[in-house]
């Protein structure tokens, strides 16, 4: 035997429409596998959007709760104190500042810092010390969101000179005062008021509580002028408070702003900014570990799935299919599924972060990004996942897949 | 036993073809054999289970690739060519009958006859045409749309035989076709195969039936994974 020659190949390409159809045929006629396979992938994809959707959503409330907390108080101080009187912001401070641009209410406060006041419920009632005594001009309630239990004290009341009085929630425990609505006496060091209402609680002035507050004109009347301290509580809309804060001094001594201290007080945004964004990162990670588990689970049932089917695959090679034919029929199956159950997920995924997002008041939200990359997205997790087993699958011989059964 | 097949001749000629898998112990299946065997021939390969008669016929069909000797096909030598090539050749010329049919069960009959031909590049038209046909030629014209778990196993085998003689293969090697039969289906299925053979086909046959075997015109017998030329 001198030998022949050597054999030279004739590629044969199959089109990607016999392997289309090829795949879909498969996949079609193993309903139980396929719905397992793709369920895998769905849940992941489901996953997937709905995290990344409810962490936008989460977000979006975060943010809102950020802006409800952008500054809306301006606390003004004399720089540098008179003498301690009362006229440090002047007769019409209130007029002056309520007109001031962004501005909604504002309250001059003084309290007596030099002495302790003591004060009873009625002419008889037990004498107690009480917390800080204030004299107020302008609107009290609203420009210190102060919660009040009969009536308030607001610019009206403030302007005149009533022997009125608003008791703090507290000082009115301790005195036994229940019902202001029965307009009842205290004393303050022998000087009688009647109560108009209780400050239950404030939030711009937490001290009010325990305090008595009554009007400017009448605190000077009957408790003098001096040793004070006088700060303006000015309450802006959201966010307007830096602006004003700048404004106000203008606004109050044109030729000598440096006279006042103007403090914004500030809710820590750069902290909640940073939790947000750490929640964006903790979500991101477990979305896409829920992808690579996907990845994992659609490669260990292809893998099952192509050890099932080894002896078919045998029969294609032995009818002459070459191994990058079932290497991509392999793969076009798997990404097939994948495709299709990447769909299924995005709906399930954006359906259960909408009821999530409803349920809780939060905006509603879909991440529109995480729905962009979810199909293809689960269309290569679907075709990796398939590709370890199919190069599984092409290294049996033909013979050896045959034998399989 | 090349006969009077000589190199260059269509047909298969086999110098020392073996198959052994490496040990320890090292195991031959197919010890080296010389081989001649020409188209048309309605072969017969004998031998007791496990004497390597499938590992012969994988080996001839290229299922399974040789360790030592020369394989040449119609005068060229396929001993070293590439997985691909391989492909391309067990598709051009050899045509496979499997005991258990292995149709898939998802197809219909044209379809499965179909699938050899899709491998082949055939277009769409053309492999209908030639499914039809070659069903036609195993006498089930009738029954091509049905599924395999829809015919009886002498129609599924006789699709598996359409299929294996539809691009009109060389060789048709079967491995025990009428082992899933009851006797007078597998007396028809071998009536066919004779049929094909008288064609001018190559049927090689593995068998464990003395009578079956004795039809053919020539016969093999392995023992040991040794082949040799048996009594007709």
């Amino acid at each position: 035997m001198t030998g022949g020659r050597r054999h030279r190949s004739n590629p044969i390409r199959l089109s990607p429409g016999d392997i289309m159809r090829d795949a879909a045929r498969t996949i079609r006629s193993r309903p139980g596998r396929t719905v397992g396979l793709g369920l895998a992938v769905a849940l992941g994809v489901a996953t997937f959007v709905g995290v990344l959707s409810m962490s936008d959503a989460a977000d979006r409330q975060v943010q809102r709760r950020i802006a409800a907390a952008r500054p809306e108080l301006v606390k003004l101080r004399p720089n540098v104190p008179s003498d301690g009187l009362f006229d440090d912001f002047g007769a019409d401070v209130v007029e002056r500042v309520d007109g001031t641009a962004g501005v909604r209410q504002s309250v001059v406060v003084h309290t007596y810092t030099d002495r302790a006041f003591r004060v009873r419920l009625g002419s008889d009632g037990e004498q107690v010390e009480t917390g800080p005594v204030m004299g107020v001009e302008g609107d009290f309630v609203e420009a210190t969101r102060s919660d009040t239990e009969g009536q308030g004290l607001d610019a009206t009341t403030t302007a005149g000179r009533a022997h009125v009085a608003v008791v703090g929630g507290a000082l009115a425990d301790r005195i036994g005062l229940a019902d202001p609505t029965t307009r009842p006496t205290i004393w303050v060091e022998g000087v009688p008021f009647m109560v108009i209402g209780l400050v239950t609680d404030s939030r711009y002035l937490s001290g009010a509580v325990d305090g008595v507050i009554i009007p400017r004109r009448t605190a000077i009347a009957t408790l003098g002028e001096e040793v004070f301290d006088s700060t303006a509580y000015v309450r802006t809309e959201r966010g307007s408070a830096d602006t004003a804060a700048v404004a106000l001094p203008l606004r109050l001594t044109p030729q000598a702003p440096e006279r006042w201290a103007a403090e914004v007080p500030r809710v820590p945004i750069d902290v909640a900014e940073g939790i947000s964004a750490d929640l964006r990162n903790l979500s991101l990670a477990m979305a896409a570990l829920v992808l690579f588990i996907g990845a994992v689970a659609i490669g260990n049932a292809m893998m099952r799935s192509v050890f099932e089917r080894t002896p078919e695959i045998g029969l294609r090679r032995a009818l002459g299919a070459r191994s990058r034919h079932v290497l991509s029929l392999l793969v076009v199956e798997a990404a097939l599924i994948g495709t299709v159950a990447g769909i299924l997920g995005v709906v399930i995924g954006v359906v259960a972060s909408l009821a999530v997002a409803g349920h809780n008041h939060w905006p509603i939200t879909v991440s529109d990004w995480a729905v962009a990359v979810s199909v293809p997205g689960a269309m290569a997790v679907g075709a990796l996942g398939g590709l370890p087993p199919a190069i599984t699958a092409i290294r049996i011989t033909p013979s050896q897949a045959l034998r399989r059964e | 036993m090349s006969e009077a097949l000589e190199p260059g001749q269509r047909g298969i000629v086999w110098k020392g073809v073996g198959l052994s898998y490496p040990g320890p112990p090292v195991v031959e299946s197919l010890r080296p054999t010389d081989l001649g065997l020409e188209p048309g021939a309605y072969v017969a390969i004998t031998g007791p289970s496990g004497s390597g008669k499938s590992t012969l016929l994988n080996v001839l069909g290229l299922l399974d690739r040789s360790t030592t000797g020369r394989f040449l096909l119609d005068g060229v030598d396929v001993t070293h060519c590439r997985d691909a090539d391989q492909a391309e050749l067990r598709a051009r010329s050899f045509g496979f009958v499997f005991q258990r049919f292995h149709l898939l069960p998802t197809l219909s009959a044209r379809e499965n006859v179909e699938l050899s031909l899709m491998y082949a590049g055939a277009r769409p038209s053309e492999r209908r045409d030639l499914a039809a046909a070659a069903l036609e030629r195993v006498g089930l014209s009738d029954r091509w749309s049905h599924r395999p778990t829809e015919l009886s196993g002498g129609e599924q085998q006789r699709v598996a035989i359409a299929r294996a003689i539809v691009r009109d293969q060389q060789f048709l090697l079967a491995d025990e076709p009428t082992g899933s039969l009851d006797s007078r289906t597998a007396a028809s299925v071998l009536d066919l195969l004779e049929s094909l053979a008288s064609d001018g086909r190559g049927v090689i046959h593995v068998t464990h039936n003395e009578s079956v075997a004795h039809r053919a015109s020539r016969r093999l017998h392995v023992l040991d994974g040794v082949v040799s030329e048996g009594d007709r």
